[in-house]
């Protein structure tokens, strides 16, 4: 029997998942590890938290120890569970369904990372941050200003400096 | 498992979202509801990511996207210019590196970093396009650019890698003051020569 973890979002709501899910977060780990099997997220909303369990159940599917009884044929046929950053998912059917994952805007995306950082899931804060990479990868400043929704604090003289100082990033190849 | 997606925001254009029903992808909008609703832009709620994910984004990032990103704000230009990414953009194309990773590091800050080489000694190199004017013959001697790979950035070889290196290192002493030089010859030389670049 799956042994149920409680987590709880920072507006209240309650999730209860499998242990093995809830794992995928490290910190979660060890604080289950003290014996805590209610855990407090409050800086997580619920709409965030939804998505990361959804992460997190279809990589433990992947990722399962033996005694779990979610395993299935696809976890044995495939363990990409050794993490390092910029180390692509082996398994293609997962890496398929992680590009559908990140197609979201640019809010939900960040609000994802910053949960899964907090959370520290290693994996999933690599993902987004790929896609966020790729997604200013050849975008002009003007651009990726609106994308991040920051401020242009430049003067006009510093600016037209920095332009010319970096001209040769700003050609179309 | 369908996504509760009521949220409203505006991150600018071209992001991609999906419905799941019916597997709609749109690049114009910024904003997905499920009674599809115009597109929202303007300082809405993208959250801010800290300073320590800017900085994983753009180690993520080619040297092209580096430069841009200095033009965005003071905050990402300070980030953009960070030694380490440059590093890891001048370095990530390199078959090998000539020597340790510490003791390339420690060379190249002291001859200007690795911003300075790839804007000045790796980039006047680089494929046609992204040439500078003034150094056609030298292009035409490296490598042609491997398929595949974004921007069509070669592979650098060891001579590549030394060539850059070599005229970094050239670079430097040309700027160096002679003066300094005639005093100090023999002993101490080298000495002088990484308390003129910290002076700088």
């Amino acid at each position: 029997m799956a042994k149920m973890i409680k987590l709880v979002s920072g507006d209240g709501a309650e999730f209860e998942v499998e242990e093995e899910v809830a794992f995928q977060s490290k910190i979660i780990k060890d604080i289950v590890a003290d014996a805590d099997d209610v855990i407090p997220l409050p800086t997580v909303s619920s709409k965030v938290l939804i998505q990361v369990i959804e992460y997190c159940r279809k990589h433990a599917a992947v990722n399962s120890f033996p005694l779990s009884p979610s395993s299935s044929a696809a976890a044995a046929a495939s363990s990409s569970s050794s993490i390092s950053y910029s180390k692509p998912v082996s398994d293609p059917a997962l890496r398929a369904w992680d590009n559908e994952f990140v197609k979201l805007n640019n809010s939900s995306l960040f609000d994802i990372v910053i949960a899964a950082n907090y959370l520290d899931i290693e994996e999933l804060v690599d993902l987004v941050l790929e896609t966020v990479a790729d997604r200013i990868k050849g975008k002009q400043a003007q651009e990726i200003r609106r994308q991040f929704n920051i401020e242009n604090d430049f003067t006009p003289e510093e600016e037209e400096a920095l332009r010319r100082e970096n001209s040769w990033a700003f050609q179309n190849n | 498992m369908k996504r509760p997606s009521i949220e409203v925001s505006g991150g600018g254009s071209g992001e991609l979202l999906l419905d799941e029903d019916n597997n709609k992808r749109s690049r114009s909008g910024g904003v997905y509801i499920e009674a599809v609703a115009p597109e929202e832009e303007g300082p809405l709620a993208v959250a801010e990511l800290g300073e320590d994910l800017v900085l994983e984004v753009l180690k993520r990032a080619d040297a092209w996207t580096l430069g841009r990103a200095a033009c965005v704000s003071r905050r990402w230009r300070r980030l953009a210019e960070d030694e380490g990414l440059w590093e890891a953009a001048c370095t990530r194309d390199w078959v090998k590196v000539p020597c340790g990773k510490q003791q390339l590091r420690s060379v190249v800050l002291a001859l200007g970093g690795f911003r300075r080489l790839h804007s000045l000694y790796i980039l006047p190199f680089l494929a046609p396009s992204a040439r500078r004017p003034g150094s056609g013959s030298l292009a035409l001697a490296l490598q042609p650019p491997v398929s595949g790979r974004s921007r069509h950035q070669p592979r650098w070889g060891k001579d590549e890698v030394q060539l850059s290196l070599s005229l970094l290192s050239i670079g430097f002493f040309e700027k160096m003051n002679p003066n300094t030089i005639t005093r100090r010859l023999g002993g101490g030389f080298m000495d002088n020569a990484w308390a003129q670049s910290s002076e700088e």
